[in-house]
Protein backbone atom coordinates (compact mmCIF):
# COMPACT_ATOMS: atom_id res chain seq x y z
CA UNK A 1 0.00 0.00 0.00
CA UNK A 2 1.29 3.50 -0.78
CA UNK A 3 2.29 6.05 1.98
CA UNK A 4 1.15 9.04 2.58
CA UNK A 5 3.92 11.99 2.87
CA UNK A 6 3.32 12.25 6.87
CA UNK A 7 4.59 8.55 7.01
CA UNK A 8 7.18 9.15 4.96
CA UNK A 9 8.04 12.38 5.99
CA UNK A 10 8.55 10.64 9.97
CA UNK A 11 10.60 7.53 7.80
CA UNK A 12 13.04 10.45 6.24
CA UNK A 13 12.91 12.46 9.47
CA UNK A 14 13.99 9.08 11.41
CA UNK A 15 16.41 7.78 9.22
CA UNK A 16 13.99 4.70 8.60
CA UNK A 17 15.58 5.47 5.03
CA UNK A 18 16.92 8.12 3.12
CA UNK A 19 15.24 10.94 0.17
CA UNK A 20 17.91 9.14 -2.34
CA UNK A 21 17.20 5.37 -1.13
CA UNK A 22 13.10 6.46 -2.07
CA UNK A 23 14.28 8.41 -5.11
CA UNK A 24 15.87 5.25 -6.27
CA UNK A 25 12.97 3.49 -5.58
CA UNK A 26 10.30 5.12 -7.19
CA UNK A 27 12.75 5.43 -10.30
CA UNK A 28 13.23 1.96 -10.38
CA UNK A 29 9.51 1.68 -10.50
CA UNK A 30 8.86 4.26 -13.15
CA UNK A 31 11.57 1.57 -15.12
CA UNK A 32 9.52 -1.21 -14.07
CA UNK A 33 5.97 0.08 -14.77
CA UNK A 34 6.27 2.70 -16.77
CA UNK A 35 6.62 1.14 -20.05
CA UNK A 36 3.17 -0.26 -19.73
CA UNK A 37 1.51 2.24 -18.23
CA UNK A 38 3.28 5.51 -20.17
CA UNK A 39 2.92 7.71 -17.46
CA UNK A 40 6.07 9.69 -18.14
CA UNK A 41 6.79 11.94 -20.73
CA UNK A 42 10.09 12.78 -19.54
CA UNK A 43 12.21 10.98 -15.94
CA UNK A 44 14.86 12.94 -14.52
CA UNK A 45 16.86 9.95 -13.51
CA UNK A 46 20.22 12.35 -12.48
CA UNK A 47 18.78 15.67 -11.20
CA UNK A 48 16.31 13.81 -8.66
CA UNK A 49 19.26 11.90 -7.07
CA UNK A 50 20.84 15.05 -7.03
CA UNK A 51 18.03 16.71 -5.38
CA UNK A 52 17.59 13.78 -3.26
CA UNK A 53 21.01 14.08 -2.02
CA UNK A 54 20.66 17.67 -1.07
CA UNK A 55 17.46 16.36 0.60
CA UNK A 56 19.44 14.45 2.66
CA UNK A 57 21.81 17.52 3.67
CA UNK A 58 18.69 19.24 4.93
CA UNK A 59 17.26 16.61 7.03
CA UNK A 60 20.79 16.08 8.23
CA UNK A 61 21.07 19.63 9.33
CA UNK A 62 17.51 19.58 10.48
CA UNK A 63 16.55 22.11 8.37
CA UNK A 64 13.44 20.34 6.77
CA UNK A 65 10.13 21.28 5.62
CA UNK A 66 6.83 19.08 5.10
CA UNK A 67 7.80 18.63 1.55
CA UNK A 68 11.46 18.02 1.92
CA UNK A 69 13.15 14.81 0.04
CA UNK A 70 9.55 13.85 -0.90
CA UNK A 71 9.44 12.52 -4.88
CA UNK A 72 6.66 14.12 -7.21
CA UNK A 73 5.60 14.06 -10.41
CA UNK A 74 4.89 17.21 -12.48
CA UNK A 75 1.91 17.42 -15.38
CA UNK A 76 3.42 18.34 -18.69
CA UNK A 77 2.28 21.50 -19.32
CA UNK A 78 4.02 23.21 -16.05
CA UNK A 79 7.24 24.61 -16.52
CA UNK A 80 10.20 23.33 -14.76
CA UNK A 81 13.03 25.76 -15.61
CA UNK A 82 15.90 23.69 -18.18
CA UNK A 83 13.41 20.95 -19.03
CA UNK A 84 11.37 20.32 -21.67
CA UNK A 85 7.32 21.49 -21.84
CA UNK A 86 5.78 19.83 -24.38
CA UNK A 87 2.50 20.21 -23.31
CA UNK A 88 1.81 16.81 -25.09
CA UNK A 89 1.82 18.57 -28.25
CA UNK A 90 4.24 18.46 -31.26
CA UNK A 91 3.95 21.83 -31.48
CA UNK A 92 6.04 22.24 -28.27
CA UNK A 93 7.90 18.56 -28.52
CA UNK A 94 11.35 20.61 -28.08
CA UNK A 95 10.53 23.94 -26.30
CA UNK A 96 12.73 23.94 -23.14
CA UNK A 97 11.26 25.95 -20.61
CA UNK A 98 13.58 28.96 -19.37
CA UNK A 99 11.85 29.56 -15.92
CA UNK A 100 10.36 27.76 -13.69
CA UNK A 101 6.49 28.28 -13.12
CA UNK A 102 5.14 29.59 -9.57
CA UNK A 103 4.73 26.60 -8.21
CA UNK A 104 7.22 24.59 -8.78
CA UNK A 105 9.60 27.71 -7.37
CA UNK A 106 7.62 26.57 -4.06
CA UNK A 107 8.21 22.98 -4.25
CA UNK A 108 12.01 23.69 -4.90
CA UNK A 109 12.38 26.05 -1.85
CA UNK A 110 10.62 22.95 0.24
CA UNK A 111 13.28 20.87 -1.21
CA UNK A 112 11.04 18.44 -3.03
CA UNK A 113 12.84 15.79 -5.52
CA UNK A 114 11.43 16.68 -8.79
CA UNK A 115 10.94 12.58 -10.22
CA UNK A 116 9.57 14.19 -14.14
CA UNK A 117 7.09 15.19 -16.31
CA UNK A 118 3.73 13.30 -16.91
CA UNK A 119 1.56 12.60 -20.41
CA UNK A 120 -1.69 14.90 -20.96
CA UNK A 121 -4.16 15.95 -23.20
CA UNK A 122 -2.71 17.60 -25.77
CA UNK A 123 -2.82 21.84 -24.36
CA UNK A 124 -5.09 19.64 -21.74
CA UNK A 125 -7.67 19.56 -23.70
CA UNK A 126 -9.67 15.92 -23.53
CA UNK A 127 -11.12 13.52 -20.62
CA UNK A 128 -8.81 10.26 -21.26
CA UNK A 129 -5.02 11.15 -22.45
CA UNK A 130 -5.81 10.02 -25.89
CA UNK A 131 -5.00 13.35 -27.41
CA UNK A 132 -1.34 12.90 -26.28
CA UNK A 133 0.88 13.62 -29.23
CA UNK A 134 3.32 11.38 -27.75
CA UNK A 135 0.38 8.26 -26.94
CA UNK A 136 -2.18 7.24 -24.54
CA UNK A 137 -1.36 6.81 -20.89
CA UNK A 138 -2.96 3.58 -19.51
CA UNK A 139 -5.18 3.29 -16.44
CA UNK A 140 -2.71 0.91 -13.81
CA UNK A 141 -6.45 -0.56 -12.51
CA UNK A 142 -6.99 -1.88 -16.20
CA UNK A 143 -4.41 -1.69 -18.48
CA UNK A 144 -7.37 -1.57 -21.69
CA UNK A 145 -8.96 0.92 -20.34
CA UNK A 146 -8.19 5.09 -20.22
CA UNK A 147 -7.15 6.96 -16.68
CA UNK A 148 -8.89 10.13 -17.57
CA UNK A 149 -7.87 13.37 -18.45
CA UNK A 150 -6.33 15.65 -19.41
CA UNK A 151 -4.05 14.62 -16.13
CA UNK A 152 -4.05 11.41 -16.89
CA UNK A 153 -0.79 10.76 -16.70
CA UNK A 154 0.10 12.72 -12.95
CA UNK A 155 -3.11 10.82 -11.81
CA UNK A 156 -1.61 7.23 -13.30
CA UNK A 157 2.03 7.85 -12.00
CA UNK A 158 0.73 8.53 -8.41
CA UNK A 159 -2.07 5.42 -8.60
CA UNK A 160 0.84 3.20 -9.97
CA UNK A 161 3.09 4.28 -7.06
CA UNK A 162 5.44 5.88 -9.35
CA UNK A 163 5.46 9.02 -7.12
CA UNK A 164 4.50 10.12 -3.47
CA UNK A 165 2.33 13.42 -4.64
CA UNK A 166 1.72 15.14 -8.82
CA UNK A 167 0.26 17.65 -9.90
CA UNK A 168 -1.83 18.50 -12.33
CA UNK A 169 -4.28 21.43 -14.33
CA UNK A 170 -7.97 21.21 -13.95
CA UNK A 171 -9.68 23.45 -16.52
CA UNK A 172 -12.87 21.56 -16.59
CA UNK A 173 -12.69 18.33 -14.78
CA UNK A 174 -8.68 17.48 -15.50
CA UNK A 175 -7.59 16.95 -12.00
CA UNK A 176 -11.19 15.67 -10.19
CA UNK A 177 -11.81 12.85 -13.40
CA UNK A 178 -8.49 11.16 -13.83
CA UNK A 179 -8.28 11.19 -9.75
CA UNK A 180 -11.84 9.12 -9.78
CA UNK A 181 -10.80 6.45 -12.69
CA UNK A 182 -7.20 6.62 -10.82
CA UNK A 183 -8.61 5.67 -7.40
CA UNK A 184 -6.38 8.81 -5.85
CA UNK A 185 -7.36 11.94 -4.27
CA UNK A 186 -7.79 14.92 -6.40
CA UNK A 187 -8.43 18.80 -5.72
CA UNK A 188 -9.50 21.76 -7.90
CA UNK A 189 -8.59 24.53 -5.92
CA UNK A 190 -10.98 27.88 -6.08
CA UNK A 191 -9.55 29.77 -8.67
CA UNK A 192 -7.12 32.51 -7.51
CA UNK A 193 -5.68 30.51 -5.06
CA UNK A 194 -2.69 29.45 -6.73
CA UNK A 195 -0.77 31.06 -9.11
CA UNK A 196 -1.13 29.95 -13.12
CA UNK A 197 2.40 31.81 -13.51
CA UNK A 198 4.28 28.85 -15.75
CA UNK A 199 1.16 27.24 -16.28
CA UNK A 200 0.83 26.37 -20.28
CA UNK A 201 -2.73 28.31 -21.17
CA UNK A 202 -5.60 26.77 -22.41
CA UNK A 203 -8.59 29.03 -21.05
CA UNK A 204 -7.36 31.11 -18.55
CA UNK A 205 -11.16 32.46 -16.66
CA UNK A 206 -10.96 28.46 -15.92
CA UNK A 207 -7.93 27.10 -15.23
CA UNK A 208 -6.27 25.78 -11.88
CA UNK A 209 -3.14 24.02 -11.09
CA UNK A 210 -3.96 21.48 -8.05
CA UNK A 211 -2.74 18.64 -6.72
CA UNK A 212 -3.09 14.29 -6.23
CA UNK A 213 -2.19 12.66 -3.21
CA UNK A 214 -2.83 9.28 -1.67
CA UNK A 215 -5.12 10.75 1.66
CA UNK A 216 -7.25 14.51 1.77
CA UNK A 217 -4.04 15.13 4.31
CA UNK A 218 -2.01 14.92 1.51
CA UNK A 219 -3.74 17.16 -0.83
CA UNK A 220 -3.95 19.68 1.72
CA UNK A 221 -0.36 19.18 2.38
CA UNK A 222 0.44 20.26 -0.73
CA UNK A 223 -2.28 22.96 -1.09
CA UNK A 224 -0.92 24.80 1.47
CA UNK A 225 2.36 24.63 -0.07
CA UNK A 226 1.47 25.70 -3.56
CA UNK A 227 -1.24 28.17 -2.77
CA UNK A 228 -1.16 31.83 -2.62
CA UNK A 229 -1.19 35.21 -4.13
CA UNK A 230 1.76 35.96 -6.55
CA UNK A 231 3.25 38.76 -8.10
CA UNK A 232 3.40 37.17 -11.22
CA UNK A 233 -0.37 36.24 -11.35
CA UNK A 234 -2.63 39.28 -11.12
CA UNK A 235 -5.75 36.72 -10.93
CA UNK A 236 -3.98 35.12 -7.79
CA UNK A 237 -5.53 36.27 -4.65
CA UNK A 238 -4.83 35.74 -0.60
CA UNK A 239 -8.31 35.30 0.43
CA UNK A 240 -9.57 33.09 3.64
CA UNK A 241 -12.95 31.60 2.86
CA UNK A 242 -15.42 30.74 5.39
CA UNK A 243 -14.31 27.59 6.88
CA UNK A 244 -16.29 27.22 10.35
CA UNK A 245 -17.59 24.00 10.56
CA UNK A 246 -20.46 23.16 13.28
CA UNK A 247 -23.59 21.41 11.70
CA UNK A 248 -22.89 19.76 8.74
CA UNK A 249 -25.54 20.49 6.31
CA UNK A 250 -24.60 18.72 2.22
CA UNK A 251 -27.02 19.57 -0.69
CA UNK A 252 -27.67 16.88 -3.00
CA UNK A 253 -28.25 18.39 -6.31
CA UNK A 254 -31.34 16.52 -7.79
CA UNK A 255 -29.58 17.54 -10.62
CA UNK A 256 -26.57 15.70 -10.58
CA UNK A 257 -28.54 12.59 -10.41
CA UNK A 258 -30.64 12.43 -13.05
CA UNK A 259 -30.85 10.55 -17.00
CA UNK A 260 -27.17 9.37 -17.90
CA UNK A 261 -25.97 8.81 -14.80
CA UNK A 262 -24.43 5.11 -14.89
CA UNK A 263 -26.50 2.94 -11.85
CA UNK A 264 -23.54 1.71 -10.62
CA UNK A 265 -21.92 4.78 -9.70
CA UNK A 266 -25.28 6.74 -8.38
CA UNK A 267 -25.40 3.47 -6.09
CA UNK A 268 -21.95 3.90 -4.72
CA UNK A 269 -21.97 7.59 -4.30
CA UNK A 270 -25.47 7.69 -2.45
CA UNK A 271 -23.70 4.78 -0.31
CA UNK A 272 -21.35 7.57 0.28
CA UNK A 273 -23.54 10.21 1.29
CA UNK A 274 -25.69 7.75 3.47
CA UNK A 275 -22.41 7.62 5.53
CA UNK A 276 -22.25 11.21 6.32
CA UNK A 277 -25.73 11.07 7.41
CA UNK A 278 -25.01 8.22 9.56
CA UNK A 279 -21.87 10.48 11.17
CA UNK A 280 -24.34 13.21 11.98
CA UNK A 281 -24.64 15.64 8.86
CA UNK A 282 -27.64 16.80 7.62
CA UNK A 283 -28.49 15.90 4.50
CA UNK A 284 -31.15 18.17 2.25
CA UNK A 285 -32.20 18.12 -1.48
CA UNK A 286 -31.31 20.92 -3.28
CA UNK A 287 -31.82 22.43 -6.74
CA UNK A 288 -28.96 23.77 -9.03
CA UNK A 289 -32.00 24.61 -11.87
CA UNK A 290 -29.47 25.74 -15.07
CA UNK A 291 -27.07 22.70 -14.34
CA UNK A 292 -28.07 21.73 -17.64
CA UNK A 293 -27.02 24.60 -19.46
CA UNK A 294 -23.27 24.34 -17.82
CA UNK A 295 -21.47 21.63 -20.29
CA UNK A 296 -22.69 24.04 -23.08
CA UNK A 297 -21.71 27.38 -21.59
CA UNK A 298 -17.91 25.40 -21.11
CA UNK A 299 -17.56 24.15 -24.08
CA UNK A 300 -18.14 28.00 -25.79
CA UNK A 301 -16.42 29.71 -23.25
CA UNK A 302 -13.89 27.32 -22.75
CA UNK A 303 -12.85 26.81 -26.87
CA UNK A 304 -13.28 30.58 -27.24
CA UNK A 305 -10.74 31.37 -24.98
CA UNK A 306 -8.85 28.58 -26.35
CA UNK A 307 -8.90 30.19 -29.77
CA UNK A 308 -7.40 33.27 -28.49
CA UNK A 309 -4.57 31.66 -25.94
CA UNK A 310 -3.39 29.54 -28.44
CA UNK A 311 -2.90 32.34 -30.92
CA UNK A 312 0.55 32.17 -29.99
CA UNK A 313 2.04 29.39 -31.39
CA UNK A 314 2.34 30.82 -35.10
CA UNK A 315 6.03 29.28 -36.03
CA UNK A 316 7.74 32.58 -34.68
CA UNK A 317 7.59 32.67 -31.33
CA UNK A 318 7.87 29.08 -29.75
CA UNK A 319 8.64 25.74 -30.79
CA UNK A 320 7.83 23.87 -34.04
CA UNK A 321 7.80 25.98 -37.26
CA UNK A 322 7.42 24.98 -40.64
CA UNK A 323 8.62 26.96 -43.29
CA UNK A 324 6.13 28.59 -45.95
CA UNK A 325 6.50 30.86 -49.11
CA UNK A 326 4.79 33.66 -46.86
CA UNK A 327 4.26 35.15 -43.16
CA UNK A 328 0.71 33.73 -43.73
CA UNK A 329 2.00 30.30 -45.12
CA UNK A 330 4.22 29.87 -42.22
CA UNK A 331 1.01 30.17 -39.46
CA UNK A 332 -0.89 27.70 -41.49
CA UNK A 333 1.83 25.39 -42.23
CA UNK A 334 3.24 25.49 -38.58
CA UNK A 335 -0.49 25.23 -37.28
CA UNK A 336 -1.42 22.79 -39.38
CA UNK A 337 1.40 20.60 -38.34
CA UNK A 338 2.05 21.15 -35.42
CA UNK A 339 -1.84 21.06 -33.39
CA UNK A 340 -3.22 17.77 -33.19
CA UNK A 341 -7.10 16.89 -34.45
CA UNK A 342 -9.05 17.58 -31.08
CA UNK A 343 -7.35 20.89 -30.71
CA UNK A 344 -7.45 22.03 -34.37
CA UNK A 345 -11.22 21.20 -33.63
CA UNK A 346 -11.60 23.47 -29.96
CA UNK A 347 -9.66 25.91 -31.89
CA UNK A 348 -12.06 26.30 -34.91
CA UNK A 349 -14.96 26.29 -32.84
CA UNK A 350 -13.55 29.18 -30.07
CA UNK A 351 -13.17 30.69 -33.49
CA UNK A 352 -16.75 30.33 -35.00
CA UNK A 353 -18.32 31.26 -31.81
CA UNK A 354 -16.40 33.97 -31.60
CA UNK A 355 -16.89 35.55 -35.36
CA UNK A 356 -18.90 38.26 -36.15
CA UNK A 357 -22.66 36.93 -36.71
CA UNK A 358 -22.38 34.23 -34.20
CA UNK A 359 -20.91 35.87 -31.10
CA UNK A 360 -23.76 37.47 -29.45
CA UNK A 361 -25.93 34.25 -29.82
CA UNK A 362 -22.67 31.92 -28.70
CA UNK A 363 -20.01 33.35 -26.57
CA UNK A 364 -21.95 36.56 -25.03
CA UNK A 365 -25.07 34.46 -23.72
CA UNK A 366 -22.50 32.32 -22.71
CA UNK A 367 -21.08 34.77 -20.43
CA UNK A 368 -24.63 35.26 -18.74
CA UNK A 369 -25.62 31.71 -19.14
CA UNK A 370 -21.90 31.50 -16.60
CA UNK A 371 -23.98 34.24 -14.23
CA UNK A 372 -27.01 31.96 -13.54
CA UNK A 373 -24.83 28.95 -13.15
CA UNK A 374 -22.53 30.94 -10.22
CA UNK A 375 -25.93 32.04 -9.02
CA UNK A 376 -26.86 28.88 -8.28
CA UNK A 377 -24.18 27.57 -6.25
CA UNK A 378 -24.17 30.95 -4.32
CA UNK A 379 -27.98 30.30 -3.95
CA UNK A 380 -27.16 27.12 -2.56
CA UNK A 381 -24.15 27.61 -0.31
CA UNK A 382 -26.74 30.10 1.71
CA UNK A 383 -28.53 26.75 3.09
CA UNK A 384 -25.65 24.39 3.12
CA UNK A 385 -21.91 23.93 3.21
CA UNK A 386 -21.00 21.85 1.14
CA UNK A 387 -22.85 20.20 -2.04
CA UNK A 388 -22.16 16.38 -3.30
CA UNK A 389 -22.22 13.87 -6.16
CA UNK A 390 -20.82 11.64 -8.48
CA UNK A 391 -17.46 13.14 -10.15
CA UNK A 392 -17.71 11.28 -13.57
CA UNK A 393 -21.41 9.95 -15.02
CA UNK A 394 -19.74 6.74 -15.87
CA UNK A 395 -16.71 4.72 -15.14
CA UNK A 396 -13.40 4.49 -16.88
CA UNK A 397 -13.99 3.67 -20.30
CA UNK A 398 -12.52 1.57 -22.45
CA UNK A 399 -9.29 3.27 -24.74
CA UNK A 400 -11.01 3.84 -28.22
CA UNK A 401 -14.05 3.42 -26.93
CA UNK A 402 -15.05 7.26 -27.04
CA UNK A 403 -12.67 8.96 -29.79
CA UNK A 404 -14.57 8.77 -32.54
CA UNK A 405 -17.54 10.86 -31.44
CA UNK A 406 -16.59 13.67 -29.50
CA UNK A 407 -19.63 14.54 -27.61
CA UNK A 408 -20.08 11.73 -25.73
CA UNK A 409 -16.43 12.37 -24.69
CA UNK A 410 -17.26 16.04 -23.51
CA UNK A 411 -20.62 14.44 -21.49
CA UNK A 412 -18.05 12.82 -19.45
CA UNK A 413 -17.05 16.24 -18.16
CA UNK A 414 -21.03 17.24 -17.49
CA UNK A 415 -20.71 16.98 -13.28
CA UNK A 416 -17.07 19.06 -13.38
CA UNK A 417 -17.42 21.64 -15.59
CA UNK A 418 -19.83 23.83 -13.58
CA UNK A 419 -17.82 24.01 -11.04
CA UNK A 420 -14.76 25.76 -13.28
CA UNK A 421 -17.45 28.19 -14.63
CA UNK A 422 -18.48 29.06 -11.07
CA UNK A 423 -14.82 29.24 -9.83
CA UNK A 424 -15.24 27.34 -6.84
CA UNK A 425 -12.89 24.60 -5.04
CA UNK A 426 -14.09 20.57 -5.28
CA UNK A 427 -12.33 17.46 -4.84
CA UNK A 428 -12.27 13.68 -6.21
CA UNK A 429 -12.68 11.46 -3.11
CA UNK A 430 -11.95 7.47 -3.89
CA UNK A 431 -15.14 5.40 -3.00
CA UNK A 432 -14.90 1.62 -3.27
CA UNK A 433 -14.51 -0.01 -6.77
CA UNK A 434 -17.06 -0.96 -8.77
CA UNK A 435 -17.75 -5.08 -9.77
CA UNK A 436 -15.68 -5.26 -12.11
CA UNK A 437 -13.10 -3.23 -10.14
CA UNK A 438 -13.01 -0.28 -11.29
CA UNK A 439 -12.71 3.08 -9.38
CA UNK A 440 -14.69 5.73 -8.99
CA UNK A 441 -15.06 8.85 -7.18
CA UNK A 442 -17.31 11.21 -4.75
CA UNK A 443 -17.22 14.91 -5.66
CA UNK A 444 -17.52 17.50 -2.73
CA UNK A 445 -17.77 21.13 -3.47
CA UNK A 446 -17.63 24.34 -1.30
CA UNK A 447 -17.71 28.25 -1.37
CA UNK A 448 -14.94 30.19 -2.60
CA UNK A 449 -11.64 29.80 -0.65
CA UNK A 450 -13.06 27.73 1.91
CA UNK A 451 -10.70 24.33 0.96
CA UNK A 452 -10.20 23.87 4.77
CA UNK A 453 -13.68 23.30 5.22
CA UNK A 454 -13.68 20.56 2.14
CA UNK A 455 -10.75 19.36 3.73
CA UNK A 456 -12.40 19.01 6.72
CA UNK A 457 -15.72 17.41 5.46
CA UNK A 458 -14.18 15.11 3.27
CA UNK A 459 -11.81 13.76 6.30
CA UNK A 460 -14.78 13.18 8.59
CA UNK A 461 -15.33 9.76 6.57
CA UNK A 462 -12.78 6.75 7.37
CA UNK A 463 -11.85 5.97 3.01
CA UNK A 464 -10.01 2.63 2.61
CA UNK A 465 -6.57 4.27 1.86
CA UNK A 466 -6.10 6.85 4.66
CA UNK B 1 -25.38 21.43 -40.16
CA UNK B 2 -22.94 24.03 -40.93
CA UNK B 3 -22.40 24.23 -44.43
CA UNK B 4 -18.65 23.30 -45.82
CA UNK B 5 -18.08 26.67 -47.10
CA UNK B 6 -18.46 27.76 -43.36
CA UNK B 7 -16.00 25.02 -41.99
CA UNK B 8 -13.19 26.06 -44.59
CA UNK B 9 -14.17 29.86 -43.71
CA UNK B 10 -13.14 29.27 -39.46
CA UNK B 11 -9.97 27.28 -40.77
CA UNK B 12 -8.99 30.16 -42.27
CA UNK B 13 -9.68 32.69 -39.40
CA UNK B 14 -7.95 30.03 -37.26
CA UNK B 15 -4.79 29.72 -39.62
CA UNK B 16 -5.46 25.95 -40.20
CA UNK B 17 -5.55 24.00 -43.85
CA UNK B 18 -8.15 21.44 -43.66
CA UNK B 19 -7.39 18.64 -46.03
CA UNK B 20 -10.03 18.03 -48.89
CA UNK B 21 -10.71 14.37 -47.00
CA UNK B 22 -10.91 15.43 -43.50
CA UNK B 23 -13.66 18.18 -44.11
CA UNK B 24 -16.62 15.75 -43.83
CA UNK B 25 -15.58 14.53 -40.41
CA UNK B 26 -15.18 18.13 -39.40
CA UNK B 27 -18.17 19.55 -40.59
CA UNK B 28 -20.15 16.81 -39.19
CA UNK B 29 -17.88 16.54 -35.34
CA UNK B 30 -18.72 20.93 -35.54
CA UNK B 31 -22.39 20.83 -36.67
CA UNK B 32 -22.68 17.59 -33.69
CA UNK B 33 -20.65 20.12 -31.12
CA UNK B 34 -22.68 23.42 -32.12
CA UNK B 35 -26.05 21.51 -32.31
CA UNK B 36 -25.57 20.77 -28.38
CA UNK B 37 -24.07 24.16 -27.26
CA UNK B 38 -27.35 25.64 -29.22
CA UNK B 39 -29.48 24.48 -26.75
CA UNK B 40 -27.93 27.65 -24.80
CA UNK B 41 -30.08 29.97 -26.87
CA UNK B 42 -33.44 28.68 -25.38
CA UNK B 43 -32.04 29.87 -21.52
CA UNK B 44 -33.88 33.48 -21.05
CA UNK B 45 -30.86 35.69 -20.35
CA UNK B 46 -32.43 38.95 -20.55
CA UNK B 47 -31.22 41.77 -17.89
CA UNK B 48 -28.39 38.91 -16.76
CA UNK B 49 -24.72 40.32 -16.45
CA UNK B 50 -21.88 38.72 -18.53
CA UNK B 51 -19.48 37.42 -16.40
CA UNK B 52 -16.14 36.33 -17.79
CA UNK B 53 -14.17 36.03 -14.75
CA UNK B 54 -16.01 34.11 -11.65
CA UNK B 55 -13.64 35.88 -8.67
CA UNK B 56 -14.31 39.51 -8.60
CA UNK B 57 -10.79 41.03 -8.20
CA UNK B 58 -9.66 44.40 -8.37
CA UNK B 59 -7.00 45.96 -10.64
CA UNK B 60 -3.39 45.07 -9.81
CA UNK B 61 -1.04 48.06 -10.00
CA UNK B 62 2.62 48.32 -8.93
CA UNK B 63 5.48 51.45 -9.12
CA UNK B 64 6.09 51.59 -12.62
CA UNK B 65 10.08 50.98 -11.71
CA UNK B 66 11.36 49.42 -14.57
CA UNK B 67 14.69 46.32 -13.61
CA UNK B 68 16.27 44.58 -16.41
CA UNK B 69 15.61 41.06 -17.54
CA UNK B 70 18.17 39.13 -18.56
CA UNK B 71 17.02 36.92 -21.29
CA UNK B 72 20.38 35.80 -22.87
CA UNK B 73 19.21 32.12 -22.47
CA UNK B 74 16.50 32.02 -24.50
CA UNK B 75 18.60 33.89 -27.72
CA UNK B 76 19.32 30.68 -29.66
CA UNK B 77 21.69 33.15 -32.15
CA UNK B 78 22.98 36.51 -31.83
CA UNK B 79 25.08 38.65 -33.75
CA UNK B 80 26.60 41.71 -32.29
CA UNK B 81 23.67 43.36 -30.49
CA UNK B 82 20.94 41.58 -33.27
CA UNK B 83 19.34 38.74 -32.74
CA UNK B 84 19.75 36.16 -35.67
CA UNK B 85 15.80 34.87 -36.63
CA UNK B 86 14.77 32.89 -39.93
CA UNK B 87 13.91 34.44 -42.60
CA UNK B 88 10.32 35.22 -43.08
CA UNK B 89 9.22 37.73 -45.54
CA UNK B 90 9.53 36.80 -49.49
CA UNK B 91 12.32 38.92 -51.45
CA UNK B 92 10.41 41.64 -53.32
Amino acid sequence: MSKTIKEIREDLDSKKYSSEELTKDYLKRIKNEDGEIHAFLDVFEKEALLEAKDADERIKKGEVSILTGIPCAIKDNILIKGKKCTAGSKMLENYIASYDASVVSKLKKQGVVFLGKTNMDEFAMGSSTENSYFGVTKNPYDLKRVPGGSSGGSAAALAAEMCAFSLGSDTGGSIRQPASFCDVVGLKPTYGSVSRSGLIAYASSLDQIGPFGNCVADVKTVFDAIKGKDSLDSTSLNIEGENNLKNIRIGIPKEYFEEGLDSEVKETVLNAIEQYRERGAEIVEISLPHSKYALACYYIIATAEASANLSRFDGIRYGFKELGETLNDIYVNTRTNGFGEEVKKRIMLGTYTLSSGYYDAYYKQALKARSLIKKDFEEAFEKVDAIMGPVSPILPFKIGEKTEDPLSMYLADIYTTPINLAGLPAISIPLELSKEGLPQGLHIITSHFSEEKLFKIASLIQWKKI
Amino acid sequence: MIEKQEVLKIAELSKLKIEESKIDKIQKDLSQILEYVSDLKKLDTDNIPEMSHSVTIKNVEREDIPSKYNGDNLIEEKQDEYLVVKKILKDE
